[in-house]
């Protein structure tokens, strides 16, 4: 397969897809420009050997995404550091650490990020909203170091520049996850109660959590869901996406998805009620 | 009796629904045996199948259950459903609820929005149409007290000097009248430039096989004749040299946006610049050898590029190219020639 052919062939315009792609990854136009500049010469190294793995099982295009994706995210390590999440960000989801990835470390503007989930605007909102309460100095200015300028004002390794980043970022980060503090459940709790709306007071935090501590190792026992059980209820509540969308996703057809979904929302809501964690009686109060 | 669902009773569901999740982020380390059989997690290739349906049921269903052990994989899916815009590539969505719009409320829409989208260009686009107007048609400014910027611009638009069929310099006269009726740049200006146009060729030919066995570059670089470049003052040589390395620049952006037919994406073209520039000097350092001459330091000479920059910004951002712009195609090979360049050194 000839990569360099394939990806500067005009009339696919392959650069200006993976430019679109690199721009709705990065909402800030430099960043993203420099991200796909980064990524396009790693693509590129040793004749495009990153991409010689390519057995022809999907569509080069598709393929090529996939290896993109990757490139793109290294360039966001080395340029804004890989600290962990908060515990109970983690425990929320995909989406909820992509949005505190995006709002915290690489300082995103809001309004570009419901843009970009657009489809999920308001799981989106909701996650924005509840970083921003919680995580104190979210998005604030911090040790990162732009990457910023033309390449020519001085003698510029673009890869040095990133280590170089990298490791300042990570120092500046390591400390993160201590700072949550260490009852994550009842993190986990707080943050739920704020995206949903649900006022603080109507629920007993501290007993709650406590029940919640004592009864997990049932709750996992009990959660025996397969695998399209899960990744229904994840690709709704974790990810946000409507039962039309996750249907598609799932190559399911629409009836058989919501049916299903309804099942195993009612097998959840059962095992909490038969371990005594019913959250309605906390809700009622 | 149905109960009435509420509010509160959603909320509270989403809560243990979300907090059932929670628990479970630790218990996709437990395997069962079923399970243990998809150890290998799925690679990029077997993600961009799962999405081009290349997969069978059988590993589809196997793909997805290694999905759910696999965090890293996981996360690439979720990925490719963001860069894919999966499952709404194809579909026109109500934002909010996403429902299928009527026909005729979708063409509503549309029509607004393309409005909406359009008018603070297409304003912006009136606004300076008026002022372009106004400088061209109420401002007698001679051609040749123009900033070199503008003399660029006015000779692209008229599709002379920057094209392969350059014209023999040494038809012009002194003061940069052509002996034909074309208005173009000042003598001394021309041929700095007309050098520089020539040595980016040279310097292209010499490292790029594309380039070298072109039958239009060598017709085009027989027809130049070599110019000796005599300056009085500083500001004449610094003029020469901001010419010199502008039409370099400009030979080497054309040549391969010609030869590919494509046009300059502005927005794209500093990207190029920036990988390209790294390049061109350890081209130029190389090349030094083939041709003799001395060469800047590469500190020097990249400030000389930064002004160019500013010259060719100017150039591609001026309304008249704009006209002649195509902005969805981008001039790409630059960065390819300048790769292939390297690795034939």
């Amino acid at each position: 397969m000839d990569w360099q052919e394939f990806i500067f062939n005009p009339k696919e315009d392959w650069i200006g897809r993976l430019e679109k792609r690199s721009r709705k990854r990065f909402s800030d136009e430099n960043t993203a420009d420099e991200a796909l500049n980064y990524a396009l010469k790693k693509l590129s190294e040793n004749n495009w050997q990153r991409l010689n793995s390519f057995q022809g099982r999907s569509k080069p295009g598709t393929f090529l995404y996939t290896i993109l994706n990757n490139q793109l995210e290294d360039f966001s390590r080395k340029k804004f550091g890989y600290p962990r999440p908060p515990v109970w960000v983690e425990r929320l989801g995909s989406h909820w650490k992509t949005i505190w990835k995006r709002l915290c470390l690489e300082r995103e503007a809001e309004q570009s990020l419901l843009v970009i989930y657009q489809h999920r605007e308001r799981q989106t909102q909701e996650i924005i909203k509840t970083i921003k309460a919680k995580i104190t100095g979210c998005g604030q200015a911090s040790s990162i170091t732009s990457i910023g300028g033309t390449l020519a004002e001085e003698n510029y390794d673009l890869d040095e520049q990133l280590e170089k980043n990298a490791a300042t970022n990570c120092t500046a980060n390591e400390n993160m996850e201590t700072k949550t503090g260490n009852d994550q459940s009842q993190h986990l709790l707080a943050a739920l109660c704020h995206a949903l709306d649900i006022e603080a007071d109507k629920i007993d935090m501290d007993n709650l959590s406590t029940q919640i501590n004592q009864h997990s190792a049932q709750f996992k026992a009990s959660f025996k869901l397969s695998t399209e059980q899960l990744l229904l209820l994840k690709l709704k509540y974790q990810q946000g996406y409507k039962i039309t969308a996750i249907a598609k996703i799932l190559k399911l057809k629409e009836h058989q998805a919501r049916r299903n979904l309804q099942l195993v929302e009612k097998h959840i809501l059962q095992i909490l009620q038969q371990s005594n964690l019913e959250l309605n009686d906390f809700l009622a109060k | 009796m149905m109960k009435k669902i509420t509010n509160h009773d959603e909320k509270a569901k989403k809560l243990c629904i979300l907090l059932a999740l929670s628990f479970t982020h630790k218990a996709t380390e437990d395997k069962t045996p079923a399970l243990q059989m998809a150890t290998d997690c799925p690679n990029n290739e077997t993600i961009a199948a799962y999405f081009d349906s290349k997969l069978s049921n059988t590993e589809e269903k196997k793909f997805l259950d290694a999905l759910i052990l696999c965090p890293e994989s996981y996360s690439m899916w979720l990925s490719m459903l963001e860069t894919l815009d999966y499952p709404y590539q194809n579909e026109q969505l109500n934002l909010n609820t996403y429902q299928q719009e009527s026909f005729i409320f979708s063409i509503f829409m549309t029509t607004i929005n393309w409005f909406k989208s359009h008018q603070v260009s297409l304003m912006g686009a009136m606004a300076t149409s008026f002022l372009f107007l106004f400088v061209i048609n109420f401002t007698h400014i001679p051609f040749t007290q123009l900033p070199i910027d503008k003399q660029i611009v006015k000779i692209w638009k008229n599709s002379e000097s920057l094209d392969l069929a350059y014209i023999d310099v040494s038809q012009f006269t002194q003061r940069g009248q052509s002996k034909s009726s074309f208005n173009i740049m000042p003598f001394p200006e021309k041929i700095a430039f007309s050098s520089g146009f020539k040595q980016g060729l040279i310097n292209m030919s010499v490292v790029s096989q594309q380039i070298k066995t072109s039958p239009k570059t060598l017709d085009f670089l027989n027809s130049l004749p070599d110019q000796a470049l005599h300056c009085e003052n500083s500001l004449c040589e610094k003029e020469t040299l901001l010419n010199t390395q502008l039409g370099m620049w400009s030979s080497f952006v054309l040549q391969e946006c010609q030869q590919q037919k494509q046009n300059v994406k502005k927005s794209t073209y500093w990207d190029k610049q920036n990988i390209v520039i790294k390049h061109f000097i350890q081209e130029y350092q190389n090349i030094d050898q083939h041709l003799g001459k001395n060469i800047k330091h590469p500190n020097s000479l990249i400030k000389k590029i930064n002004k160019i920059e500013r010259s060719i910004d100017t150039l591609i951002s001026s309304k008249s190219l704009k006209e002649n712009l195509e902005q969805s195609i981008v001039c790409n090979n630059i960065k390819q020639l300048a790769l292939s360049s390297i690795q034939s050194l």
